[in-house]
């Protein structure tokens, strides 16, 4: 599954400061400049200084006729929108104030009735209900992020970090500067910005995404911005987050899924690979989701192959020279000591060298949106089987499977694996499901562990490995599987369920009762309450 | 001497009371049990039994009754009076049957009475007396009157009563009718109050009827009557008549009945049944008129009513104003007026048409005075009533006509059903218009998704079944275990579902082919199916009774167990594809379906778009009731519309999809509810919103339609890949047919060089051929000698071996060496089988004395010898033609012989390429079961041909290699006309399920063809011109007349096979 992450780069926000009145020098009033100062800062990400700047201006507001404007994009860092929007309509007038002014109001009004549950670095706010499930494991593995970056960058920002969680990608839409389109054409699913993240619920997709990994990713991008005062090119950018998004479980370096291990490859040799330039001001303003998983590839690849060549050190360094204020060539020709060419012509080669994952000439599976027409359709789960007679197959097994002739579907399932292997998800699961059910463990086992080969990440996999472990009454593995389920699809009622069985098998009563609560929440038979097991909830 | 008595007195007087009441209560029990039987019996006949019986039922019961008392009473007197009447019956009793204690009392209470005399006259001692007093009294003392009469007779008439007491109630509590049963045994029928009949008081009554106008009938006048007065209401009736007194004053008294309401007026009825019942409505109050009378000459009365309801009159005779003679009740009966009737004759009850056109409604009407008007209801789905009137009548009392019924402006969508009747009115000037309505017909607009939906049901139907077979197949008879008996019949039963299952599917087929609406290609599809089915089973079947022949046998071979299994397996190939070839046909004829559904709801919610408009121009109540009406309509469409949606999306589902996504996108289709919110908001009155939200509805309802045409046009896609592929067989097939042709006209240009050369060779052998001549005669008379002898086993080989021995003298007779060589050839196998039969024939007729035979062992002996010597000369002639022919080597020139050898070459290449025909065939035919089974045979026949004149051109003999090449044409052209002919059937026919390029354009549809190879005639591979014109005739002739001669011994051991 392609999955999107962008730093948001457009600077029509950040234009207040562009668009202050020129006639006036910051050094004839203090008040303007310092205001103009603070917007600058804020366009910069750095919401600790400009506080510092403002809040001592803010008994003043009524003489500086832009002061209102700064504190309002101020607290819209700091999450406390209704005041941004008070602020904000203050300032009133058009062009940027206006844009803020939107912003501002469709932050209030998508987080209105939201929940927040906090750690001790992270405050999560979510809407009430069923994202509730996705609360403990989101501070648990930012928490690990966090220590993770530390001992890795050295560095990371203090004070407290907010996740919004979306419905959807039209609050996702609402909530940047992205247009929905642009979401769904390169599969964006969080950003980092304003001070905080926005990650899209995995409910907003068909079969889910790795929701975790991508907070974690998006926790990078936050680290990164403040270390560097937000001068960090997006190619960087986003080779760091994506090297160090599954820091937090491992690691890391977890850069290439299979396909897009393909893709680059397929790419590189063709000549056919995504600029730095033409990243920029975003990934997610790139035409598809394959030049975007091409494009995230890449710099992954490059920051990987810094790491290699230069040592782990390298990379802090590529950062402190940047926040210093010298080019991000010139940084990179600083840590490793040769020209940025070389350093580039080394990538080239490494791209082309790297050895593939297991799987990796497998299609890419477009990310599927909600409601969007283009997606979807009957039979679409077997379209990725290039070959017709294992389709054939796999469609009788599903006949057979519709109508609980679990023999008869297990045979034709087997003769589609036969074919095409096991390589397919959809087709392992359904084989898998049946093998399961017809007695035949050992031939559901083997299906799954071929498909998880080349699709780790791929729920519903999991959730087969784990019955069956369940069946076996393996819990410690049983649990482990449907945490990885876990990780990309957690609204899955029956992931919480055999987790709660694993766990109270493994007599952790608490987690066991947790996950039982989940399940039933997901089930309908439980209203989530207004509290979050995690921290302490507050509105 | 007093005292001693005293107490027998005492116990006598006691025992007197004690029996006395034993028996009254004991009498009182049996006959109060006696009564209460009969009464029960006499109730239960009364309320139960026949009406002749309940005549005479009561008395008989009272009578009973009364006796069963009397017999009580005096049974009861009768036992006072012998056990309790004095001293003496009460000593009897007291006494029972003691005769000492019965004795002594006796003589007590005797001697007490006459103890004076016997004082006075000393005849007996007193004293002795007083001694046998005072020992009985002293007797007496001690008897216990309880023993010594026992009051059980009337405790057994006190259970028996209580008995009698618990059945009757026990009866009434199960009969219900019992108490009324009672009620009329107890209470006598009340005879009818005896009303004092009054005599008549006029004479020679005369009526005249004045009829209301609207019934148009003349005046009636009823001379001499009796006075009973029968008239429509409303009539006016004169009466004149003659007193039997001189009278100064009389009146008419008119008393009507109670009438019910209802059956006075019946205006606004809705149609009959439902009109109120004569005596079912409310009850109207009982009414007195009194009408005033002319007297004239002190006699002559005369006057007037007018009949309102039925009921009676009377005359009455005044005096001063107060009635003095009042006369009998006359009856006046009200004649009524009938309800009108109408009747839709045509249309039938239910028609469907087409939307858009019109209907041609046919009525009659009739009412028994007149009919006023007439008028048609429709009422739409989801709408109200509308009432139209369609003709107003002149008091006809009976019509007929017809109109015409426009639907157009309706906007009546496929599938909906629109209610018609008609109502009509009487002329009824005087109660009101009796309204009656026809029976309610229906219109449905004929949708053609809706005839396809249930032709694919049924087909639907036969594609479950097959899906069943083959998930039963593949549970059932798993590949490479042993085969037992078990295992076979469990193949056996599925053979036989296979078999039904084709008989099914050809039936639907058939019957879907008769229906225009149904989509052509279903049944198409179906017959394809089915005869692909029909012919693995039919393989199977064979194999797997022969299998279970050897299996009894206890037959060791494992070939034939490894057969079978893949028979199975190809069955089960059939299977696999039938279903998917079927599954895709019905997805995309419902998708096709749906695309139609959603144009239709997208052109409704155009048209309920402009309704909103005109309603938010002029809104109006009728307005908005045609808007909501509308409204209900498109939301019961869509409904309909999402639901087969639903169908359709099936397979999408996976279990690990996301659940909530996936609910959410089911949301964001909810189109039902946009309408509800449409309805809602019409009800506030915003239309604004209403039609903002409208405006909403039609982006979805376009993306929706939009989405459906791409999943209705996914097959398309397929079948094109699948076009094309067929398209590019139909080109190489064409291919290696022209170029066989062309390797087959080299090859004969080379024959023709060898006949050349062996030409002059052959004629140089007529000396030959004339001894070869003779010795098939011969041969042939030795054969003819053996016939007496031939048994019925050998009769075939008989049969065989004359006729190819005829065939070789025909064929040397006309100098055809050629086919006199290949005759010779086949004649001497029958031969030499003729010549073994008869001599085991010989010797067991020898051997066995009682075997039993037609001839005698020396005439079998005798048939055996001549067939043996049959042989040699047969023999002789085969080796002499084989002879004749040079070895092609010899006779062609190296030039010749390399063409030859290129010609090999070439055969060789084409084979290959059938090779790659066969391939290629194979997989379409995966891919659809379009093809006919026979199909792949053919081309399997051909390359075997192609193989074969590839060897003999090798071996450089042009003659064998042509004909081979010409077998070869023929397969492959067989092949073409079975395609060509599969075509007209399926495409041709403009049905066919998948696109099929052999037809060719223009060619009729024939009927009954289910992929059978081709029965037209196929050109014959062209004729050798070296064979006798009239031998060819010959054969030709042959043909016609069914199986030739000496075939039909083969056919028949073909069959005989068979059936062993």
């Amino acid at each position: 599954m392609m999955r999107g992450r962008a730093i948001l780069a457009v600077l029509a926000l950040a234009a207040p400061a562009l668009a202050w009145p020129r006639g006036k020098e910051a050094d004839q009033s203090s008040v303007e400049g310092s205001t103009r100062h603070a917007l600058e800062l804020l366009g910069d990400e750095r919401v600790q200084e400009a506080e510092a700047e403002l809040e001592p201006l803010a008994a003043t507001a009524g003489e500086n006729p832009y002061l209102p404007l700064a504190l309002g994009v101020l607290r819209l860092h700091e999450q406390r929108y209704e005041e941004a929007v008070t602020l904000l309509e203050k300032f009133g007038g058009t062009g940027p104030g206006r844009d803020w002014l939107d912003l501002a109001r469709s932050s209030r009004d998508v987080t209105k009735g939201y929940l927040r549950a906090e750690s001790e670095h992270f405050t999560v706010s979510y809407p009430k209900g069923k994202e509730e499930v996705l609360v403990p494991y989101l501070l648990e593995a930012l928490e690990a992020q966090r220590a993770a970056l530390e001992k890795d960058l050295g560095w990371v920002p203090p004070g407290k970090v907010t996740v919004e969680i979306l419905e959807n990608t039209r609050d996702l839409a609402r909530l940047s500067t992205l247009t929905e389109e642009e979401i769904k054409t390169t599969g964006t699913i969080a950003i980092c910005k304003f001070n905080k993240m926005m990650v899209t619920s995995p409910k907003a997709l068909i079969h889910g995404y790795d929701w975790l990994d991508t907070a974690a990713h998006e926790y990078v991008h936050h680290v990164v911005t403040a270390r560097t005062h937000n001068n960090t090119p997006i190619w960087l950018h986003e080779g760091i987050a994506r090297w160090h998004e599954s820091r937090w479980r491992g690691p890391g370096g977890e850069i290439l899924s299979p396909w897009s291990a393909a893709l680059l490859r397929d790419a590189a040799k063709k000549k056919k690979l995504i600029t730095f330039a033409q990243m920029h001001p975003s990934m997610a303003k790139l035409p598809s989701q394959e030049a975007a998983s091409l494009a995230f590839a890449e710099v992954a690849v490059a920051v990987d192959y810094l790491k290699k060549t230069a040592g782990p050190g390298a990379l802090p360094k590529v950062l402190d020279q940047i926040a210093l204020g010298r080019s991000t060539e010139d940084a990179i020709a600083v840590a490793t000591q040769e020209p940025f060419g070389s350093f580039l012509e080394g990538w080239k080669r490494y791209l082309v060298t790297r050895p593939l994952p297991e799987g990796g000439e497998q299609e890419m599976r477009r990310l599927r949106f909600q409601g969007d027409p283009s997606h979807g359709g009957a039979y679409s789960e077997w379209a990725e089987i290039p070959d017709e007679q294992a389709r054939r197959f796999a469609r009788l097994g599903e006949i057979f499977r519709e109508r609980s002739r679990w023999e008869a579907a297990r045979l034709e399932y087997g003769k589609a694996v036969k074919r095409v292997g096991a390589r397919y998800p959809s087709l392992a699961g359904r084989y898998a499901m049946a093998s399961m059910i017809t007695g035949h463990d050992a031939e559901a086992e083997k299906a799954l562990s071929e498909a998880l080969r080349g699709h780790p990440d791929e729920a519903a996999l999991h959730v087969q490995k784990g019955r069956l472990y369940l069946k076996r009454q393996e819990w410690q593995r049983a649990k482990e599987s449907f945490l990885l389920a876990n990780r990309s699809d957690p609204f899955d009622p029956e992931i919480h369920a055999g987790l709660a069985q694993a766990e109270r098998a493994l007599h952790d009563e608490t987690a066991a009762s947790r996950e039982e609560r989940f399940a039933r929440i997901l089930v309908g038979h439980d209203t989530a309450p207004g509290g979050a097991p995690h921290g302490s909830p507050k509105d | 001497m007093a005292s001693p008595y005293t107490d027998i007195a005492r116990v006598l007087d006691a025992a007197r009371h004690r029996q006395g009441w034993i028996v009254v209560w004991t009498a009182l029990f049996w006959g109060a049990t006696g009564a209460s039987v009969v009464l029960l019996l006499g109730a239960a006949g009364l309320a139960y039994g026949p009406t002749w019986v309940t005549t005479w039922l009561r008395p008989a019961s009272l009578a009973l009754t009364a006796l069963v008392l009397l017999a009580t009473v005096a049974w009861a007197a009768r036992g006072l009076w012998k056990s309790a009447w004095g001293p003496k019956e009460a000593a009897r009793t007291v006494a029972g049957n003691d005769p000492m204690l019965r004795s002594a009392l006796l003589s007590s209470v005797e001697l007490v009475g006459e103890r004076e005399v016997l004082e006075k006259t000393g005849s007996l001692s007193v004293a002795l007396v007083d001694e046998h007093i005072s020992r009985t009294a002293n007797r007496s003392r001690t008897i216990d009157l309880a023993r010594a009469i026992p009051a059980r007779p009337a405790r057994k008439g006190g259970l028996a009563l209580a008995l009698a007491a618990s059945a009757q109630l026990l009866a009434l509590l199960l009969l219900p009718n019992l108490g009324r049963g009672y009620a009329r045994l107890l209470a006598p029928a009340r005879a009818p109050a005896g009303s004092l009949r009054q005599e008549p008081i006029t004479s020679d009554i005369e009526l005249t009827y004045l009829y209301p106008a609207y019934m148009a009938r003349p005046e009636k006048k009823v001379p001499g009557s009796g006075g009973d007065v029968t008239a429509p209401r409303g009539t006016e009736v004169r009466i004149s008549t003659r007193s039997d007194r001189p009278v100064k004053e009389a009146q008419l008294v008119v008393e009507s009945f109670a009438a019910p309401v209802g059956a006075a007026a019946n205006l606004g009825v809705p149609s009959q049944k439902e009109a109120p019942k004569e005596g079912t409505g409310e009850a109207r109050a009982p009414s007195r008129r009194v009408y005033a009378l002319k007297v004239a000459n002190e006699r002559d009365l005369t006057g007037s009513f007018v009949v309102d309801d039925a009921g009676s009159y009377r005359f009455q005779y005044l005096d001063h104003g107060r009635v003095k003679v009042s006369g009998p009740p006359i009856p006046v009966a009200v004649e009524p007026d009938a309800f009108p009737e109408v009747r839709i004759t045509a249309p039938a009850t239910e028609v469907e048409i087409d939307a858009g056109s019109s209907l041609r409604v046919e009525w009659s009407a009739s009412d028994d005075f007149g009919l006023s008007e007439l008028g048609l209801v429709l009422k739409p789905p989801a709408a109200e009533e509308t009432r139209r009137p369609l003709r107003t009548f002149d008091s006809t009392r009976r019509d007929s006509g017809s109109f015409e019924l426009d639907l157009g402006p309706l906007h009546l969508g496929e599938g909906e059903r629109l209610l018609y009747w008609l109502e009509v009115k009487d002329n009824d000037a005087v109660s009101g218009p009796k309204r009656a309505a026809s029976s309610t017909h229906a219109v449905k607009i004929y949708s053609e998704a809706e005839h396809h939906r249930l032709s694919l049901e049924l087909a639907r139907q036969q594609w479950e079944e097959l899906v069943r077979l083959l998930a039963d197949r593949l549970e059932q008879l798993r590949r490479g275990v042993p085969v037992d008996p078990e295992r076979l019949a469990r193949g056996e039963d599925l053979d036989n579902r296979a078999r039904q299952l084709h008989e099914r599917m050809r039936e639907t087929a058939l019957g879907m082919k008769k229906d225009r609406s149904a989509p052509k290609e279903i049944p198409q599809a179906l017959l394809n199916v089915a005869s692909a089915i029909r012919a693995e089973e039919q393989r199977l079947s064979a194999a797997r009774q022969t299998l279970s022949r050897w299996l009894r046998m206890a037959h060791t071979d494992e070939s034939l167990p490894r057969h079978l299994d893949e028979l199975d397996e190809e069955m089960n190939r059939e299977l696999e594809k039938d279903v998917l070839y079927l599954e895709q046909l019905f997805d995309k004829r419902r998708a096709e379906d749906l695309v139609r559904m959603a144009k239709d709801l997208a052109s409704r919610r155009r048209d309920l778009a402009s309704l909103l408009e005109r309603y938010k121009q002029a809104p109006t109540e009728q307005a908005k009731k045609n808007l909501l009406a509308e409204i209900s309509r498109l939301k019961a469409r869509m409904q309909d519309m999402l639901r087969q949606m639903s169908e359709l999306a099936r397979g999408v589902s996976d279990e690990h999809m996301n659940a909530e996504a996936m609910a959410e996108m089911a949301k964001s289709q909810d189109l039902a509810g946009a309408m509800k919110r449409i309805e809602d908001l019409l009800a506030k009155g915003d239309v604004d919103q209403a039609m903002k939200e409208l405006d909403a509805m039609g982006n979805t309802l376009q993306q929706m339609l939009s989405s459906l045409e791409r999943t209705a046009g996914m097959p398309d896609e397929r079948n094109a890949a699948l076009m094309k592929q067929m398209m590019a067989f139909k080109k190489d097939l064409e291919e290696v047919q022209k170029e066989q042709e062309k390797v087959a006209g080299e090859t004969e240009q080379v024959k023709a060089q060898y006949r050349k050369a062996v030409a002059d060779r052959l004629r140089r052998a007529e000396e030959a051929t004339k001894k070869l001549e003779a010795l098939a005669k011969k041969a042939q008379d030795e054969l003819r000698q053996s016939h007496p002898g031939t048994s019925p086993r050998s009769e075939d080989d008989y049969t065989q071996a004359k006729d190819r021995l005829d065939d070789l003298r025909r064929a040397l007779a006309m100098r055809d060496l050629d086919a006199a060589l290949d005759v010779s050839k086949r004649a001497l196998p029958p031969l030499q089988r003729l010549a073994g039969e008869l001599e085991s024939d010989a010797f067991m007729a020898e051997r066995y004395a009682n075997f039993q035979r037609r001839s005698p062992p020396a005439d079998v002996r005798e048939a055996a010898r001549h067939a043996k010597d049959a042989i040699p000369p047969a023999r002789k002639v085969r080796e002499e033609l084989e002879a004749m022919f040079p070895d092609p080597k010899t006779v062609l020139p190296r030039s010749e012989q390399q063409k030859l050898d290129k010609l090999a070459k070439d055969e060789q290449g084409l084979e290959q390429k059938a090779g790659k025909l066969q391939q290629q065939l194979g997989e379409l035919m995966q891919a659809a079961p379009i093809f006919p089974p026979q199909a792949s045979e053919n081309l399997g026949e051909g390359r075997g041909h192609m193989q074969s004149a590839a060897e003999e051109l090798g071996r450089k003999n042009p003659q064998r290699g042509h004909g081979q090449q010409r077998e070869a044409l023929d397969s492959l052209a067989r092949l073409q006309k079975g395609l060509e002919e599969m075509a007209k059937h399926g495409q041709g026919g403009g049905g066919g399920g998948f696109p099929f390029p052999f037809a060719e354009a223009g060619t009729p549809q024939g009927e009954g063809s289910e992929g059978d190879p081709s029965r037209e005639k196929v050109e014959i591979p062209q004729a050798d011109p070296t064979k006798g014109e009239q031998f060819r005739r010959d054969l030709l002739e042959a043909m016609k007349q069914g199986t030739p001669e000496p075939y039909r011994g083969e056919v028949k051991r073909y069959y005989q096979e068979l059936v062993k």
